[in-house]
């Protein structure tokens, strides 16, 4: 197990968690609850391939997929804000949608089932002739300075935090919550469409369906054990990534446990995590309340 | 509590409206919409196989969709029942490839061994979320990942019939579900009665038992709860295990009564179908039979659908989808006020 | 100078309730205008509705001589129009500065926000409060006094020359009472108009140029202070006769029922919520519990009830040593406890009438008999037992976000009450009832207690706990500073002992 592989394989894995739990994070400071982190990522991971596809640029592909990420953040958007659903049944229903959305885009554009046709992959920066970097970990890596400056430097950001702390004390001053609200969430969408073209194009080049596998959940669970704040987030999606990596190189090696195990050791880490992470936690006080109108 | 007629009329305008916007997607992808809808109907209720056939699927889904509905009687979400399905399935293919014992006992046990098993997962996710502030949502999908990996692994390697296919052993004919109703390959076994009763008996649970009552207060006002003297960690912990064991048992009766042996991806994900069956019956017990019956119909003719339409099957998922935001949107003022901001440019511009 | 603003035929209203019926009102720049009614006569939402939280159904909102039918806070904000309520202002968990600068912030070439320049102006800004404050404080340290201050500074950073406020005495102290008096007089000869919205007439004859009553929606008229005196002000706001005065009877005390003994109620992170308490209560007796909210006042109620489970000390309810049992158990040892915040904590709005009567007694008979639960039979005892409250509509199974709060306070009581307890713990049971209301409340507690129930009475109303109480016992910081007869107390010298002395 050298160190350089392994870092490597870290970040590759870590960068799509990452992004999408940066995603979930705009998505909650302003108080609407996101756990269509998932869906999101899906649908994106579709949208690069096609946009990859048929344009035959990777970037263009990551555009459309962070499109198709911010069309279901729409849908999320107004049906927990605009027509004040309950913000996790919206998020299910966006994840069916995304489930379904993209196995039926999949027989109707490309007439197959199950995997997608090779697009151009989206390549690496390499540094110093060994090691590749992707450029989606040094966006991840911008995002976390560009939100931290955001949300506790300017205009925009202190009233986006208000507008998740107390909505009602924001619209007394003036400030429009639902915009806001949906500000947040469309971020979302876009950073968990670039997060999906992340899986979708650089390592495999293809869409496989349900090819998320989990991840967007495990991303909403990154946000909450790192307090919603963004650079725990980037540390703790680091971590998953690291540890996943460290699983792929076990498997490899001659253990006597079966794939099953190292597949399903994401999960367990996270209950664990989840379960022990120390209280003290602060969600955005106002997450998942509905606001008063007139 | 809404009146039943209202609910009713509810139930029937989200079916009508989510059917609707599907009719529309399928016009957008270039099918044929009349199309759609009459596969849908010849497919699920055409003749007496595939209506057979409905009811088959129906089982599992009023079971499931019981699952999540009580679970979210009490505000918790229930998003474990597939697995809590795949554990129950398994615990039962095990416990009916025992050494036949007589039917009045083997079966019973079989039954009950699968409700066990999706309550201990239930147990553990509610324990979670009570003890460890742990949100529900997320641990039932790690473990519905992590149940499905570990009975993959199972039927593959330790509890393998030794087949092609993953599977269990065959189940000893003591330990089946005898069949009620037969049409040409459609066997409906007597799980579906089963499951009429379970509904039944979560009826009077949730509404004519105190604990059905502290369940309801919980999901409404949980502080209320407490201050009343409800122990909300107990209840939860309580009635996840519960909800974990209807789904469990979903998982049994497709082993007893109708694949007599337990495969990898042996459920096309009747544990998610059941949140689409849980919110279209309003979270009620006595309606989620016939929101299961929609949604086992929409399983059925989806083969129908593909093979004769053209369209993917994929489309159940998309209606699930759009059943659920039409069920969840709260605000229907919105729409009347469109209406008459347009209505208002209207007069004035002709002003 | 002119009309500042002007409300012509405002109307609003509710699914149940007429709150505003066709009220007009022309306030001059520069008056102090007191807008005064019982609870429920629609000021507060007169107040929203010309800060632009609400929209009314018809009528004209004319602000400097332009007229609109409704308002946005943006708008309000920059025609001048500033508003201070009771709650829901300021956010927790967010500093000082932060919440004075929110939405207005001052800006840097580039965008940033420029907290240097909000530093300088909110400290211009101090002087004229008379009144310094650290704006790095989370606003969760400050007393109730100081974030009226807060507020106040928010409005006048933003320029605010029509300065509504809705209730803003409630809860202080007397003596901030005054200097928060003297204040607004002060801000009108800074040339701002100002709105007073109040049901406390002392304050309101204290300020104001003209007076404006309110009541059940309407407008009942306007006249001058030299006009004005308590008795025509009272009877403008009541209307019909005058309630005669409550009458309290001797009650001989009884046994003990509730022996607080060096009870110590500690936070999570180790902050004292409460500091040896020691407290004895009696069949028979209300004890009054005297505090500037937050010093300890709730957590005292809170451990008596069962919630909060003491670090050192005992609670003896009865003979019965009460520290560690679960609130159900202190519940059927004869215990009600009447929550302060009435819908989040005592009232399941989406239960009906009939399920929040039973709610914290529905394992108890007549309701259950095992295993089930069976609130039809007991449908006649729930039915006369809302009636005999006046509870209004009489229909069990309405829910109860039908039911205004006047009611809702009502079925708490009916269904704490109706087991007979023997310790009733009643935190702010009169909050926001109009007059008969609270009425119909204070002399419920009174035959409770010529019935042998010993009464914990926590009330910031100082008023209501002379005129109730038998024996008052102030709280500051958690600890008991006096203890004294209620015929002993005076408005004065509580507020003194609340606050420390001094105010």
């Amino acid at each position: 197990m050298r160190l350089l592989p392994l870092i490597e394989l870290s970040l590759i894995k870590a960068t799509p968690l990452a992004l999408a739990a940066l995603g979930g994070l705009f998505s909650e400071r302003v108080g609407v609850v996101n756990i269509a982190l998932e869906g999101m990522m899906l649908a994106g991971a579709f949208g690069a391939i096609l946009g990859a596809y048929f344009t035959g640029s990777p970037i263009i592909g990551v555009i459309i997929g962070s499109a198709f990420g911010m069309a279901l953040a729409l849908i999320h958007g107004i049906t927990s804000i605009t027509l004040k659903g309950d913000h996790i049944v919206s998020g299910v229903a966006v994840n069916i949608l995304a489930l379904g959305g993209t196995g039926f885009l999949l027989y109707r554009i490309f007439g197959v089932h199950g995997t997608s046709p090779s697009a151009p992959k989206l390549g690496f920066i390499r540094i110093g002739g060994d090691f590749s970097l992707s450029p989606l970990f040094l966006l991840a890596l911008f995002l976390v300075f560009s939100s931290l400056f955001l949300f506790y430097r300017t205009p925009l950001g202190l009233r986006m935090r208000a507008v998740g702390e107390d909505p009602e004390v924001a619209r007394s001053l003036g400030i429009e919550v639902a915009k806001l609200r949906y500000l947040g969430v469309i971020i979302s969408g876009v950073l968990c469409g670039i997060a999906g073209g992340e899986l979708s194009l650089v390592d495999l080049s293809q869409f496989v369906e349900r090819m998320t596998g989990g991840r967007g959940f495990i991303a909403l669970a990154c946000l909450i054990i790192a307090s919603w704040r963004p650079g725990r987030v980037l540390a703790v999606a680091l971590f998953f990534g690291v540890a996943d990596a460290l699983a792929d190189s076990l498997q490899l090696t001659n253990l006597p446990l079966p794939s099953e195990f190292f597949l399903s050791l994401p999960f367990i880490l996270t209950i664990i995590l989840l379960a022990g992470f120390v209280p003290g936690v602060r969600p955005p006080a106002s997450l998942g309340k509905q606001i008063r109108e007139d | 509590m809404i009146p039943l007629l209202k609910r009713a009329r509810h139930l029937l305008f989200v079916l009508l409206i989510a059917l609707f916007l599907s009719g529309f997607i399928v016009f957008l992808s270039g099918g044929s919409p009349r199309l759609f809808f009459l596969l849908l109907y010849t497919g699920s209720m055409g003749d007496k196989e595939v209506f057979l056939s409905t009811l088959i699927k129906a089982t599992p889904l009023i079971l499931t969709g019981l699952s999540v509905a009580i679970a979210l009687q009490g505000g918790l979400f229930n998003i474990g029942a597939e697995g809590q399905l795949y554990l129950g399935g398994l615990a039962s293919a095990i416990v009916g490839g025992l050494a036949p014992l007589p039917p009045p006992i083997h079966l019973p046990l079989v039954l009950l061994s699968s409700f066990a098993a999706g309550a201990l997962l239930g147990f553990l996710a509610g324990w979670l979320r009570a003890r460890r502030g742990a949100h529900e949502v997320i641990t039932t999908i790690m473990l519905n990942y992590i149940v499905i990996y570990l009975t993959g692994y199972l039927v593959r390697g330790p509890l393998s019939a030794g087949e092609a296919i993953p599977k269990t052993r065959e189940i000893a004919s003591s330990a089946s579900l005898p069949i009620i109703a037969e049409a040409g390959s459609s066997q409906l076994s007597f799980g579906f009665i089963i499951a009429i009763v379970i509904v039944f008996l979560a009826y009077l649970y949730l509404f004519k038992t105190p604990f059905g009552y502290e369940v309801r207060a919980m999901g409404r006002n949980r502080r209320a709860a407490q201050r009343a003297g409800i122990d909300v960690g107990r209840r939860m912990i309580s009635l996840m295990a519960l909800a974990g064991g209807l789904s469990g048992l979903a998982g049994g009766i497709e082993v007893a009564g109708l694949h007599h042996t337990f495969y990898s991806q042996f459920s096309p994900g009747y544990g998610y179908d059941g949140i689409a069956v849980a919110l279209l019956g309003g979270n009620h017990p006595l309606f989620v039979p016939f929101s299961a019956l929609f949604f086992g119909a929409l399983r059925t003719a989806d083969r129908t659908l593909q093979l004769e339409g053209g369209i993917p099957r994929d489309i159940v998922l998309i209606v699930q989808a759009l059943v659920i935001i039409v069920v969840c949107a709260r605000n229907w003022r919105f729409f009347a006020k469109l209406i008459r901001r347009r209505k208002g440019n209207e007069i004035a511009s002709s002003n | 100078m002119g009309k500042v603003l002007e409300l012509r035929r405002i109307t609003k209203k509710y699914a149940s309730v007429i709150a505003n019926n066709e009220v007009s009102i022309e306030v001059e720049a520069g008056e102090i205008r007191a807008i005064i009614g019982e609870n429920g006569a629609g000021k507060t939402t007169l107040a929203e509705i010309i800060y632009g939280l609400r929209r009314p159904d018809s009528g004209e909102i004319v602000i400097n001589g332009k007229g609109r039918n409704h308002l946005t806070p943006k708008e309000a904000i920059s025609l001048g129009i500033g508003l201070i309520r009771q709650e829901r202002m300021l956010i927790p968990g967010m500093s000082v500065l932060e919440n004075i600068v929110l939405g207005a912030e001052p800006v840097k070439r580039g965008g940033e926000i420029d907290w240097r320049d909000a530093k300088k102006r909110v400290k211009e800004l101090l002087p004229l409060l008379g009144f310094s404050l650290d704006l790095a404080k989370p606003i969760s340290s400050l007393t109730p006094g100081e974030k009226q201050l807060v507020e106040l500074i928010k409005l006048l950073f933003r320029g605010a020359s029509l300065l509504i406020l809705d209730e803003p005495t409630s809860h202080l102290t007397p003596n901030e009472v005054s200097s928060f008096l003297s204040l607004i007089k002060r801000l009108k000869e800074e040339g701002k108009t100002v709105l007073f919205i109040s049901h406390r007439l002392p304050e309101v004859l204290a300020v104001a140029s003209r007076i404006t009553v309110m009541r059940r929606g309407k407008v009942v008229g306007t006249i001058s202070r030299e006009e004005a005196d308590e008795e025509n002000l009272s009877h403008m706001m009541m209307g019909e006769s005058f309630l005669p005065p409550l009458e309290k009877e001797e009650v001989t005390p009884g046994k003990v029922v509730l022996k607080l003994s060096g009870v110590t109620v500690t936070a999570e992170d180790g902050r004292l919520l409460l500091d040896n308490i020691s407290l004895t209560l009696r069949e028979g007796e209300i004890v009054g519990i005297a505090s500037v909210a937050g010093n300890g006042e709730r957590e005292l109620a809170l451990s008596i009830a069962g919630f909060l489970k003491p670090k050192a000390g005992e609670i003896e309810i009865g003979n019965r040593q009460a520290n560690f049992l679960p609130p159900e158990e202190i519940k059927r040892l004869g215990v009600a406890f009447i929550p302060g915040e009435r819908d989040e904590e005592g009232l399941i709005l989406d239960f009906t009438l009939a399920e929040n009567l039973i709610l914290g007694y529905h394992r108890l008979p007549p309701y259950y008999r095992f295993p089930l639960l069976s609130i039809r039979k007991a449908s006649q005892q729930l039915l006369d037992l809302s009636s005999r409250l006046g509870i209004v509509p009489l229909d069990l199974s309405l829910p109860l976000n039908l039911f205004s709060g006047g009611n809702r306070e009502r079925v708490i009581i009916a269904r704490e009450l109706f087991h007979d307890p023997c310790l009733i713990i009643a935190e702010n049971p009169t909050q926001g009832l109009d007059i008969a209301g609270a009425r119909l409340v204070r002399n419920l507690l009174l035959a409770e207690q010529k019935r042998g129930a010993g009464i914990l009475l926590i009330s910031p109303e100082v008023e209501e706990l002379i005129a109730l109480s038998d024996r008052i016992v102030v709280l500051r910081r958690g600890r008991i500073v006096s203890e004294l007869k209620a015929r002993e107390a005076t408005p004065k010298l509580l507020g003194r002992l609340m606050t420390g002395g001094g105010g």
